[in-house]
């Protein structure tokens, strides 16, 4: 891009062509007033205090509106230009209600900033009169307030909402002094198309709209911000806790437009899900279950329990009689310490976590076909893409803010949009082609693209004779999957498969994202197989804005597999198998190590089972609500002889636990979170934790000392520099290295700068392989007795079990309980309408919950969030494996479906 | 909407050669021209079939004084 | 001083609906020229021309079609600006009724020229026979193949009733209200020809401007620039209003008079025979003259020269024994509630001048209201986006530098 240069109040300036002067002078330290500028959203031009003088041009230029140019010379103050400015303030001052004595933006605001600056007269166009205070459409809301006298009318929330979010909630109303924000009809706004991303708050220069729970609760000067990594999903947003240090409370979760990967976006989680940090719920002490009820107990006590029963079982059953569960919330340290834990104080491989539930397939197959299993690309190359393909993934409501990537993508950069997904997710509403194929016929379905591909020769052959081998193999196979019989399998008209394939492949840069609609299944690996084929074919891996990505699903799913909390490998991927790896680490951790793959986290409930398995240690983690087949899984944990369940609330899993240890959560911590694009980012303590709980990784190191393998670290940075010195993806991250932006594994050595996008010029295994995968039919198909096809899955509001986010009252407030969506030509046919208690039933159980009659699902089709504890969806799911991978095939069962008649 | 009215409106939609994005405008002038005013069942129907958002349409309709609409708190 | 009838000739000559007397009057000879000669020439022809804009910014309309043909975007769109909201301007409506066929035949000329499938003419709620007639008018060119799929391949003419706010005859806040949206105006660049309806390339043209089209191109450039003074051909119609005896609409070849002579030749003089207070020239908007200036020829330059504008011609006569103040206060009782809303100088500042207007109006001004006037008003017009915001000041910022006396003797006398 070519780049100007100009002169800002006598100063030199560059930027690149198409910067604003507004941003120019930002960029050189010259701070140019402005209440509507957000560089997220396209200028607003209302408060028109930016005006600027341009040497030479008549009148004043808006400088949020006005492109640098070549040669200009601009001031960006003079005393006419004050003057206005001083004016203008004053105007909006007039119709203003100053209240920054009680106002919780006092000290955080622009208005008040500009008014001292600017010596502006509050009064001077006479008081503002104080307008009815009639309820307004955030009235009734438990997240945000919206008081019009003091909104500027600035337009910066309406347009954030409608050009970022997409959402379309807010708009302005009436005219002149009528004139205010507000939904449609001025209904409540959560009732309204508001996904509660806040964003309309964080944009907003005034105090018209704040956070309901933050009111009163500190201003500015009162509270203290960490930034930090959300604790939720995989994206990784970066974000502020502001804590009242009086309280240790969190007031407020607030970001920048400049923090990565999210530029300050935030979904509702993140931003209004916090509430559990605090809560009263947080276990404090360690507990002892004895005669079957827990009773508070002292560190020394719990831990020196723990310790001579895992010593006891280890030395009458053998080290593979104990396993782990470790967990994807915590950081990378926390693993680290925890696999390190298993593997050398306890001696066995048994460790994995819930990254089998999600993405073991991912990684199986990607591992498989490119030699190394995560997001090929950024998130922040999504915008980029002239074609994205989204296969099994709801972005929207399980990646919110990457969903927004793509919105950005298809439109304002004019990117086609493939969805392939049985329901009418939001992402449908942006897309060219919506491919609606029958739950578990992906395989199928791919592959009929490929075909088409293959056939209307619009292959990549440099790349597939380059990079590639297998190709002949492959597409014998694909040959027989026509677009006409596919078209009978998936149920997806042949010509849409062709449009599909032919957007895809004559793409310039085609992006495929996927996510556990893709991998749940007994097919995942060969799902993911599948989508490697198509990418490889298409030349589409291996350059910027054109990949294979996985979305995942915790907060640090990634780092807790990068880390080695996975059955077959040591941290980075080094096979439990191979000698010189275990070598290594047997040098590196002074013990003998077993050279036998562990068992997964499905395969150990079944082990309990079996007798095989007699104690179990559960890092965070909670399959009691999350496994598939519970009724299973609860009997398995029942029948365990010895639990530990190290967490922050007593848990489902936690309740069957004959010892809890209580842990810090995120906000307490330092650390490393790796987010979906291979991000290792830092996490900080923002706030004091509750009553004596203890950091997960010296819980960890507590215990196996007790147990006879001394572990002691002064702090998280000391962890993270062994797990560089032992893990080449991660060689060259250190703490002082971090900083704010984070670094892209695989990062070798202290000089890497990062790795934007994987596999650029040879594949981490060397070529790529094409692999021939037939279709295979999901392991329960619908039948008489089951006539429906019942899938799982994640809904915005909600996290994993919700044990963090039901304690959020903006999160009740709009999403308040489970239910089962089905379609409307369904409903009509058993009777049944929207909101009636129904039973759903499946061979492994019965759940009652509340019926969702849409026209968006397709028939024959069920929904279930999976979130709730009432109406737990896992009660039904398969515990079928997929063969490869042992992930459990939540995404296809046979169910029935029939209302509940009470009395 | 009462029942005769959703016929007089199918009615409207019909006389401007369906719904349309490019025709939206004029479209809502007639109902507000027929009706006295423009239901929010018109709004939310409108909203569906063209990909506007009500709250878009329902701001816009309280910015013209010859339109009526109120809102419903 | 005469009148010239090009424009206006055909007027209350024929039924509005009756195209074949449109005909018989040589009517759709532009058309056939245009579509002889070929869009791109038909936009050289209008730059010749030198037409420039009636709808009060007076830009070049050649320039403007010539942008929007070279944009690269489909569809396209064309408006006609039949809005006519303006204080004192009511000569659309003139050519909306008297002529409608030849504002049609502008309109798919224009059309045509710049590739537009689509086009609109948004009119003046307040117009409801206008309306009416156009509705009805859109059928028949629909029935005689100009409209629809007829011989300039397909061509569609929508029919829009303005709802109300006069902001809507703004271009960008009449697209934004033909896009659904509210009726408020945007940032430029980038222009309507750019990024216009929809996001599309798109020609804003007032109803005057769009009349002249079809002459244009049925005589000729040439013979065109035969009419009116060397820098401004053509004529224009302007809408005479006020304290005259004779209100209406005349059509005067550019420079051929003087204002005064309008006045008095056309007005034949003021209502009470009083002389002349003050004068706007060019619309509700347009900055006050007094009577000494009123010997400026009818022209842009002219009018410009001694302190106002042309804008849209609509001239408005003040006489004697009104006060600056109740001039002012009958303008911004208009303007005080039509901002769109969009910036903050004219969204805050239009309603706080009207409250001081009206305090002088009451006898309770001071001189700090004097200050307030004076600033505010110069922040709008620096600071506004639009031409209501830049302009809406200018009667009153020119009555408080003519007229300063009158604003003087109501300062309350009442220490506040
Ligand atoms: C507040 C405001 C109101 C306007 N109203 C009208 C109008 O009613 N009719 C009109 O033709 N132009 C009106 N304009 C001018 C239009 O913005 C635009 O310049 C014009 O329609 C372009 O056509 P022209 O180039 O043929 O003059 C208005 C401008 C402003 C700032
Ligand atoms: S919270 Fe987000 S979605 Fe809701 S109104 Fe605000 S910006 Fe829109
Ligand atoms: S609520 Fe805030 S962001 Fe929205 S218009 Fe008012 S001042 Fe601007
Ligand atoms: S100047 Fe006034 S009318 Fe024009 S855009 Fe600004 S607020 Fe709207
Ligand atoms: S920042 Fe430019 S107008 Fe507000």
């Amino acid at each position: 891009m070519s780049e100007v240069y100009l002169e800002i109040d006598g100063k030199k300036v560059r930027v690149p062509e198409g910067t604003t002067i507004l941003e120019a002078a930002s960029s050189v330290g010259v701070d140019i007033p402005q209440l509507c500028y957000d560089p997220r959203v396209r200028p607003m031009g209302s408060c028109r205090l930016c005006v600027v003088q341009v040497e030479s041009q008549a009148g004043l230029a808006i400088s949020c509106n006005t492109e640098a140019a070549e040669g200009m010379k601009v001031t960006t103050e003079n005393e006419e230009i004050a003057a206005i400015r001083k004016t203008i303030l004053e105007l909006i001052l007039s119709e203003h209600r100053v209240a920054c004595t009680s106002c919780d933006k006092d000290g955080a605001c622009k208005l008040q900033d500009y008014a001292y600056r600017y010596q502006a007269d509050e009064e001077r166009f006479g008081r503002a009169a104080r307008r009815d205070a009639r309820p307004n459409y955030a009235s009734d809301s438990e997240a945000i307030v919206y008081d019009r006298d003091k909104c500027i009318l600035c337009g910066l929330c309406v347009q954030y909402c409608e050009e970022v979010l997409m959402a379309e909630a807010l708009t302005f109303a009436g005219r002149l002094g009528d004139m205010q924000v507000s939904t449609a009809f001025g209904i409540d706004l959560f009732k309204s198309s508001c996904v509660l991303c806040g964003g309309c708050i964080a944009v907003c220069p005034s105090g018209a709209m704040v956070e309901r729970a933050a009111i009163g609760k500190g201003r500015e000067k009162d509270l203290i911000k960490t930034r930090t990594v959300c604790a939720y999903c995989g994206v990784g947003c970066q974000l502020d806790l502001s804590v009242d240090s009086k309280t240790n409370k969190i007031v407020k979760v607030t970001s920048e437009p400049d923090y990565i990967p999210n530029k300050g976006n935030l979904c509702v989680k993140g931003k209004f899900g916090m509430d559990f940090v605090g809560h009263e719920d947080r276990l404090t002490t360690p507990l002892i279950k004895r005669n079957g009820n827990f009773e508070q107990a002292t560190w020394e006590e719990a831990i020196k329990l723990v310790a001579e029963r895992l010593n006891n079982i280890k030395t009458e059953f053998g080290p593979d009689s104990i396993g782990g569960f470790s967990s994807a919330k915590c950081t990378n340290e926390d693993n680290y310490i925890f696999q390190k834990f298993m593997r050398a104080a306890g001696g066995t491989n048994n460790v994995d976590h819930c990254a089998r539930l999600c993405h073991a397939s991912t990684v199986a197959g990607l591992a498989r076909a490119f030699g190394s299993g995560a997001m090929t690309n950024s998130i922040d190359e999504i915008k980029h893409a002239k074609c994205i393909f989204v296969i099994g993934s709801n972005t929207s409501e399980a990646h919110p803010v990457i969903a927004l990537y793509i919105k950005e993508a298809v439109v304002r950069n004019g990117a086609k949009l493939i969805v392939a997904d049985p329901r009418d997710i939001e992402l449908v509403r942006f897309a060219r082609l919506h491919l609606r194929q029958r739950p578990g016929s992906d395989v199928a379905l791919i592959n009929a693209m490929c075909n088409v591909i293959i056939n209307e020769n619009l292959l990549d052959k440099d790349f597939i004779e380059q990079r590639t081998e297998g190709f002949e193999q492959m597409a014998g196979v694909v040959a027989e999957y026509t677009p006409e019989k596919v078209a009978e399998i998936t149920s997806v008209p042949a010509e849409l498969i062709c449009e599909a394939a032919r957007d895809y492949a004559k793409s310039e840069t085609a992006s495929i994202i996927f996510s556990m609609g893709i991998t749940q299944h007994t097919t995942g690996t060969d799902n993911v197989l599948s989508l490697a084929n198509l990418a490889m074919l298409t030349g589409n891996v291996g350059k910027e804005f054109a990949g294979v990505n996985p979305l995942r699903g915790q907060n640090n799913v990634q780092g807790a597999c990068d880390l080695g909390a996975l059955p077959n490998v040591y941290p980075g991927y080094q096979s439990v198998e191979e000698p010189a790896k275990g070598e290594k680490f047997e040098k590196a951790w002074g013990r003998k190590l077993s050279a036998k793959t562990g068992l997964t986290v499905i395969e150990m409930i079944h082990a309990i089972e079996e007798g095989k398995i007699k104690a179990l240690y559960m890092m965070g983690e909670n399959p009691a609500l999350s496994d598939p087949n519970l009724n299973r899984t609860r009997a398995a944990l029942e029948k365990v002889d010895f639990l530990v369940s190290q967490e922050i609330f007593l848990s489902e899993t936690a309740q069957f636990a004959d010892v809890v240890l209580p842990s810090f959560c995120f906000a307490e911590k330092d650390g490393t979170f790796t987010n979906t694009e291979r991000r290792i980012q830092r996490i900080h303590k923002a706030l004091k934790a509750p009553g004596e709980t203890r950091d997960d990784w010296q819980i960890i190191c507590d215990v196996s000392t007790a147990m006879g393998y001394p572990m002691q670290y002064e702090d998280a940075a000391e962890i993270m520099d062994e797990i560089a010195s032992v893990t080449p993806i991660y060689g060259g991250i250190s703490y002082d290295r971090i900083g704010s932006v984070g670094l892209q594994w695989p990062c070798p050595d202290k000089n890497h700068p990062g790795t934007k996008y994987l596999h650029k010029g040879r594949f981490t295994r060397g070529k790529g392989k094409l692999h021939a995968i037939k279709f295979q039919e999901p392991a329960e198909l619908p039948d008489k007795e089951f006539p429906f096809v019942l899938s799982t899955g994640r809904q915005l509001y909600q996290f994993h079990t919700c044990t963090l986010t039901r304690k959020s009252k903006s999160i009740q407030q709009v999403s308040p309980t489970g239910y089962v969506e089905l379609a409307t030509d369904d409903a009509e046919r058993y009777g049944i309408s929207d909101g009636d208690s129904v039973q759903v039933i499946s061979r492994r159980g019965t759940v009652t919950t509340l019926a969702r009659v849409t026209p968006g699902i397709g028939r024959g089709w069920l929904f279930m969030p999976f979130h709730f504890a009432e109406g737990p969806a896992n009660m039904l799911t398969n515990d079928a494996l997929d063969p490869i991978a042992k992930i459990p095939e939540f995404k296809v069962c046979a169910a029935a479906i029939k209302k509940l008649v009470i009395g | 909407m009462k029942e005769f009215k959703r016929q007089a409106y199918q009615k409207l939609v019909e006389q401007s050669g369906g719904v349309s994005v490019e025709s939206l405008f004029v479209l809502l002038g007639r109902v507000q021209d027929t009706f006295g005013c423009v239901p929010r069942e018109v709004v939310r129907d409108l909203a569906a079939r063209t990909g506007f958002s009500e709250a878009l349409i329902y701001g816009a309709l309280t910015c013209y004084k010859d339109f009526d609409v109120r809102p419903e708190r | 001083m005469k009148e010239r009838k090009v424009l206006t000739r055909r007027v209350g000559k024929y039924e509005p609906l009756d195209l074949k007397a449109y005909k018989d009057m040589g009517g759709l000879g532009g058309l056939r020229r245009a579509l002889d000669i070929g869009p791109d020439s038909v936009i050289e022809e209008i730059k010749l021309s030198g037409l420039t804009g009636r709808g009060g910014a007076g830009y070049p309309t050649g320039l403007k079609w010539g942008s929007a043909a070279r944009e690269k975007k489909t569809p396209k769109y064309f408006i006609c600006n039949a809005d006519e909201g303006e204080l004192g301007t009511f000569k659309d409506k003139v050519l909306l009724d008297g002529d409608p066929w030849a504002v049609l035949e502008g309109i798919l000329i224009a059309a045509y020229a710049i590739g537009a499938e689509q086009a609109y003419i948004y009119i003046k709620g307040e117009y409801e026979d206008t309306f009416n007639l156009w509705g009805k008018l859109a059928v028949e060119a629909k029935k005689a193949g100009l409209l629809g799929k007829g011989i300039l391949g397909p061509v569609g003419l929508q029919v829009a009733r303005g709802k109300g706010p006069y902001i809507a005859g703004e271009e960008f806040a009449l697209i934004s209200s033909l896009e659904m949206r509210r009726a408020m105006s945007r940032l430029k660049p980038p222009y309507p020809s750019q990024q216009g309806l929809f996001g599309k390339p798109t020609v804003v043209n007032n109803v005057e401007t769009i009349a002249n089209v079809p002459v244009i191109l049925a005589e000729g450039a040439e013979e065109y620039l035969k009419l009116g003074v060397k820098d401004e051909p053509g004529t224009r119609l302007f809408s005479l209003s006020g304290d005259v005896k004779q209100s209406g609409v005349y059509e005067l070849e550019m420079g051929s008079g003087t204002l005064r002579e309008l006045i008095d030749e056309f007005g034949k003089g003021t209502i009470s025979g009083r002389p002349i207070k003050a004068v706007q020239p060019g619309g509700g908007t347009s900055a006050l003259l007094a009577a000494d200036s009123l010997d400026c020829s009818l022209t842009t330059e002219g009018i410009r020269k001694v302190g106002s504008s042309i804008g849209t011609a609509g001239v408005i006569v003040y006489e004697q024994g009104k006060s600056g103040v109740d001039i002012v206060k009958g303008l911004m009782e208009f303007y005080g509630v039509e901002s769109c809303g969009r910036c903050v100088p004219c969204r805050i500042g239009v309603v706080r001048m009207k409250e001081i207007v009206e305090r002088f109006s009451d006898g309770k001004g001071t001189p700090e209201d004097l200050e307030q006037l004076r600033q505010i008003g110069k922040a709008c017009v620096v600071a506004s986006t639009c031409g209501m915001g830049q302009a809406f000041p200018l009667p009153v910022l020119s009555a408080l530098e003519l007229f300063g006396e009158d604003f003087e003797t109501v300062i309350s006398k009442v220490p506040a």
